[in-house]
Parts: C-alpha cells; structure tokens; sequence
C-alpha cells in the first residue's frame, strides 16, 4: 500500500496522562509529557496551538512554549531522517519571533507508558534539555532533526513564540515535517 | 566467468507533512504589570493564590 503524508499527524501533548495517546489533549496546554488523541485542528489555524498574545504581553515580550508530536500512523512505513523546519517564505508577519526546538526524547512508540518528552509547568517555562532552537529557513537543512520515525511512533518538537512588541492580526507559519521514505 | 550482481535500489521520496499555527498579536500596551504577574501565578499555581 502507497504511503500517504496523511499518515503523519501532529499530536497536542497531554500531559497529565500516564501513558500516550490516552486522553485528549487542549489548546495551549499542550506542555509536554505524552502525546494525547487530538490533533492539531487543520482545519481552522488560527489559534490551534496558541492563543492570541494580548497587550500586555506583547510589551514585555513574552516567551512561550507548546509540544507537539509527530505521530507517524502508519503501520508499515518509516520516516527516515525526519526533520522539522520553518521555511522562511511561510512566515506570516514579524510580530513574533518563531523558533522550534527537538525534544531530548527520541521517538517511541505511540502508546508508551515511557514519558514521551519532558514536560514543562506552564507554557512560560523553557523545556529542559532543548538544546537547539531553529528559526525559519530556506531549507530543511536549517532545522533540527528529529530522526527516524518508526511505524506507531511519536517524536516529540517544541515550538517558542516570542512577542516582538508589534501588531499583527495574523502571525502565522508553516511547519514543516520533511522525511524520506521508502514506499 | 563475469558475475553480475544485481542491487535493487528503492526510490527514496522525501516527503513533507505541514501544519499552519497562526495567532493574532494585540497592539502592545502597557498593562497593570502586577495584574499581568498576579494572573500569570494564577495560571501557574491555580490551587494558591497570590
């Protein structure tokens, strides 16, 4: 059977399961630990992963942190050498600054009881262990590796969003998830 | 005798899976700073107050 990228869906964390893809995950507090059931709605962007960054926290330049997993759903395929990026014509404003980071955790599989990535507090704490954060690119060679994804596994990537003090009323980007495959 | 090997190469495809995350970015303000820090405790320790 041909391979689809359908197969390879982005998970919100949830991280107060014991086990992944147990329980649902929700907007902004996806902080790491397990992947949950709940994909990143495709269908509406805005707003699917973080909320809107007010006023105030516009001014004083807020940090903040998501987790996403990488969920390959296919029971045959491996995704070899996935690496996720930001390609630099998909960002949408420079209101924020957006950078992503591979979780310490390498991939596992999808209903592992293991931790699945670190986990943060809250979403103005920094992850531990994220060691390299990767702004857009003009290719995938500027973004951080998360390996290979097994059939049924989860790699886990933070996402920062800084506030640069301007207006917008869309700030947006494109994450890319890029790999080989065989099939 | 020659011999020839015959090596199958799979085409490898390098393949993309995309997400869009967006977010509107308010006009900044300079806020009740100890409101903001008050509120962002609450989010952090919702069970104590501050």
């Amino acid at each position: 059977m041909t391979f689809s990228t359908a197969s390879v869906q982005y998970l919100l964390a949830a991280p107060n399961a014991v086990a992944g893809y147990a329980l649902p995950g929700t907007v902004y507090n996806s902080n790491g630990l397990f992947c949950s059931t709940t994909q990143v709605d495709l269908s509406v962007t805005k707003n699917n992963v973080f909320p809107d960054t007010t006023g105030p926290q516009n001014a004083q330049h807020q940090v903040d942190y998501q987790c996403l997993f990488v969920y390959n759903s296919d029971t045959v395929t491996t995704l070899t050498a996935a690496t996720a990026w930001i390609p630099t014509g998909s960002v949408v404003s420079n209101a924020i600054t957006w950078a992503i980071g591979a979780d310490p955790t390498p991939p596992s599989g999808y209903t592992s009881s293991t931790p699945q990535a670190v986990s943060v507090s809250s979403p103005y704490i920094a992850p531990a262990g994220v060691s390299t954060w990767a702004g857009p690119s003009a290719s995938l060679s500027g973004g951080v590796v998360l390996g290979d994804i097994l059939p049924r596994q989860v790699a886990a990537l933070w996402v920062r969003r800084t506030a640069t003090g301007t207006p917008a009323s869309s700030a947006s980007f494109i994450l890319y998830t890029s790999f080989g495959t065989n099939s | 005798m020659d011999k020839t090997t015959q090596i199958a190469i799979a085409a490898l495809q390098e393949l993309s899976a995309t997400v869009t995350i967006d977010c509107a970015v308010a006009q900044p303000i300079q806020g009740n700073m100890q409101q903001l820090a008050a509120d962002r405790w609450q989010f952090m320790y919702p069970s104590t107050s501050s």
